[in-house]
């Protein structure tokens, strides 16, 4: 206690508090816009903090990440169009809450869960990633290919309509994440004679393209009819659906808690990331619901089930990164080049070697959890003035900012083009529920999975039995096995009981 | 199952075919002696595609069989992309192509310009003021944006 004492002087210093506060309202812009997510507003930031110290530096980029995790849900919530992939199952509620005039009370919703989410999973990274570093031990490659095995199922199980869809776009994400030089020959793999395609695809095309432009695209379409909604909501808006209701608040914090402990959870799991803890905790809460039909048509449960998840992600995949020097998170691998920048190396040394540093560090987060509630609270009337502006203002700025965010993340131009090939491919994987969140995990976990899967292989000379004397890795495979094969039942007994109907 | 849907399925699973017969052999090295080959994950990825898109198909086949010719017309007939959808695809690639086509020719100014006013007249915006106003705002807008608060360049 008395060290995180000592980390809250360093972190109270007003330029500390200026570069925390700075990042967290940046990070809010930033999250709001669609197609501009945390991981790009991060990237585009670490050059900003080669002349800040580094607890500055590093408390700038972890308020960037937090802004722009809880500013996504704005846009996803009123535009339908997820800052990032994580925010997609916000949308499934949110925006139809946002046609319904009640845009005022999923934000704030959505506010307060990011706030609890990430606020718990502060501490929790307080308490366990020092501990935790003793046990790193323990999660070997045989497990970590079962855990991202088991997620990638169950996402493309819960994500979409049909399994066997979401498991062929898993397949096509870890498919594309081959492209680039091979890990281990270093000989170039699926580029086609493209030099572009020898450092692999950048994350950020792809999901602008998937999510965004696909959805502009929709959006173009749909405008005369998204147009009239949204002056619908001007004409709708009574002053009773802005606030929350004791009722709201007792509805939603079960879930906001069911949230936190899976975003905690999956957070701490290496590779898994925030859009696996949205997913998991939105699926869930529907499953456990009194009346699962109502969500997808504006549950608040449902904006407060994603958003805690996701909140709790961002502190919570620290704890690996800190305790092992591995990124839980694609937020946390940009972090440790912003890491390196100031000669710092993310491990278990880290406490042993900048141990006042890290305590600095952990009171900025709470600070920026803090900062993140007062901004979100003041700024959201003015964020949700986006649900007024018609669609012909807001799609010539959002593509304009996706060329961007391509362009920056994405190599020059080549992201644009990439941009461009994903965003066609978004929009009929949205048509035929093909899960593109399936896609997008498969696609980031990929290099980490095929990691895995060849040290597992080379350990165990691919021995299958070799599980046997794996526990953790043994229970994963079997769940995968299970929840396979219950899916595959479900399924079944459905199109049995709609053939029954149609001959009757 | 609707016709989209059924020929996505058959363009997967061709894919999925050429890739394991042709694309993977052609454009990855087999290794040369390493423990695990390259080509190991993306094949097993192309396995996991055929296998499930030839699933969906057959079991499309089979569910053909059994319904009446009426119940047949009927599910095929509910499209899951509509014309007006297909044409605003076709519209925003054109768009987004020209743009970039205009970038490498005429410089990032151009291409932004195109970009933006095209997809404000996609939008329904037909005000000349809007058409010019908009463009100038938003690229001096990211102008200072990156270069001025950032600190950082596009281009």
């Amino acid at each position: 206690m008395d060290t995180l004492l000592s980390g809250f002087e360093m972190a109270l210093q007003p330029d500390t508090v200026f570069w925390i506060v700075a990042g967290v309202t940046l990070g809010y812009i930033v999250g709001v816009l669609p197609g501009l997510g945390k991981g790009a507003a991060t990237a585009i930031a670490i050059p900003l903090t080669f002349y800040i110290p580094p607890l500055a530096a590093l408390a700038f980029l972890i308020g960037i990440a937090k802004g722009s995790t809880a500013g996504s849900a704005v846009s996803a919530i009123l535009l339908n169009t997820p800052g990032e992939p994580s925010s997609a199952p916000t949308a499934l509620d949110g925006y139809p809450l946002a046609r319904q005039g009640k845009s005022q009370k999923a934000l704030k919703m959505g506010l307060f869960a990011s706030v609890i989410g990430d606020f718990s999973t502060t501490i929790l990274l307080i308490f366990l990633a020092a501990p935790l570093a003793r046990f790193s031990t323990l999660i070997g490659p045989l497990e970590l290919t079962s855990i991202l095995l088991f997620s990638l199922t169950f996402i493309a199980g819960v994500s979409g309509g049909s399994l066997a869809k979401g498991i062929i776009s898993g397949a096509i994400g870890i498919m594309v994440s081959c492209i680039g030089f091979e890990i281990e020959t270093a000989t170039p793999r699926l580029t086609f004679g493209f030099l572009e395609l020898y450092e692999g695809i950048s994350l950020v095309p792809v999901a602008i393209g998937m999510l965004a432009t696909s959805e502009m695209m929709l959006q173009i379409a749909n405008r005369a009819d998204i147009d009239r909604q949204t002056r619908m909501i001007v004409q709708e808006d009574d002053p009773k659906d802005r606030k929350l209701s004791w009722r709201d608040w007792r509805a939603c914090l079960p879930a906001i808690f069911r949230g936190t402990v899976i975003g905690g959870i999956v957070g701490i799991l290496p590779g898994l990331g925030s859009s696996v803890a949205s997913f998991l905790s939105y699926g869930l809460t529907r499953r456990v619901a009194k009346d699962p039909s109502r969500f997808g048509k504006g549950a608040l449960e449902g904006v407060a089930a994603a958003e805690s998840a996701d909140n709790a992600v961002v502190p919570a995949s620290f704890i690996p990164l800190f305790a092992i020097g591995i990124p839980g998170s694609v937020i946390a691998a940009i972090l440790i080049g912003a890491f390196v920048i100031h000669g710092i190396t993310p491990g278990p040394l880290i406490f042993q070697d900048h141990g006042d540093l890290m305590n600095g560090i952990y009171a900025s987060m709470i600070v920026a959890s803090l900062a993140l509630l007062v901004i979100g609270y003041v700024g959201q009337r003015i964020f949700s003035q986006i649900a007024r502006v018609p669609l012909r203002w807001i799609i010539p700025t959002v593509m304009f900012l996706c060329a961007i965010g391509a362009y920056l993340q994405g190599d020059g131009i080549f992201g644009v083009q990439i941009m461009i090939i994903f965003g066609i491919l978004g929009f009929f994987s949205r048509k035929l529920d093909y899960s593109f969140v399936t896609f997008l995990i498969g696609f980031v976990i990929g290099p980490a999975f095929e990691l895995s899967l060849r040290q597992s292989i080379a350990l165990t000379g691919g021995d299958v039995t070799a599980l046997f004397t794996h526990p953790i890795a043994l229970v994963f495979t079997l769940a995968t096995v299970a929840f396979v094969a219950l899916f595959g039942i479900a399924t079944a007994r459905k199109s049995a009981l709609r053939k029954t109907q149609e001959i009757t | 199952m609707p016709l989209e849907d059924r020929v996505a399925n058959a363009i997967l699973f061709i894919f999925g075919i050429s890739f394991l017969v042709y694309i993977n052999p052609t454009f990855t090295s087999d290794g040369d002696g390493t423990v695990v080959s390259p080509r190991l994950l993306p094949e097993a990825c192309a396995v996991v595609i055929v296998v499930c898109t030839g699933g969906l198909l057959a079991r499309d086949l089979v569910a053909r069989i059994g319904r009446s010719v009426v119940a047949r017309a009927d599910a095929e007939s509910q499209g899951e992309i509509s014309r007006i959808e297909f044409a605003s695809l076709a519209a925003v690639t054109a768009l987004l192509c020209a743009s970039v086509a205009l970038f490498l020719w005429a410089g990032p100014l151009w291409g932004s310009i195109l970009l933006i006013s095209g997809s404000q007249l996609l939008s329904g915006e037909r005000s000349p003021v809007a058409l010019i106003l908009t463009p100038v705002c938003l690229t001096a807008g990211a102008y200072v944006l990156f270069y001025h608060v950032l600190g950082t360049s596009v281009a």
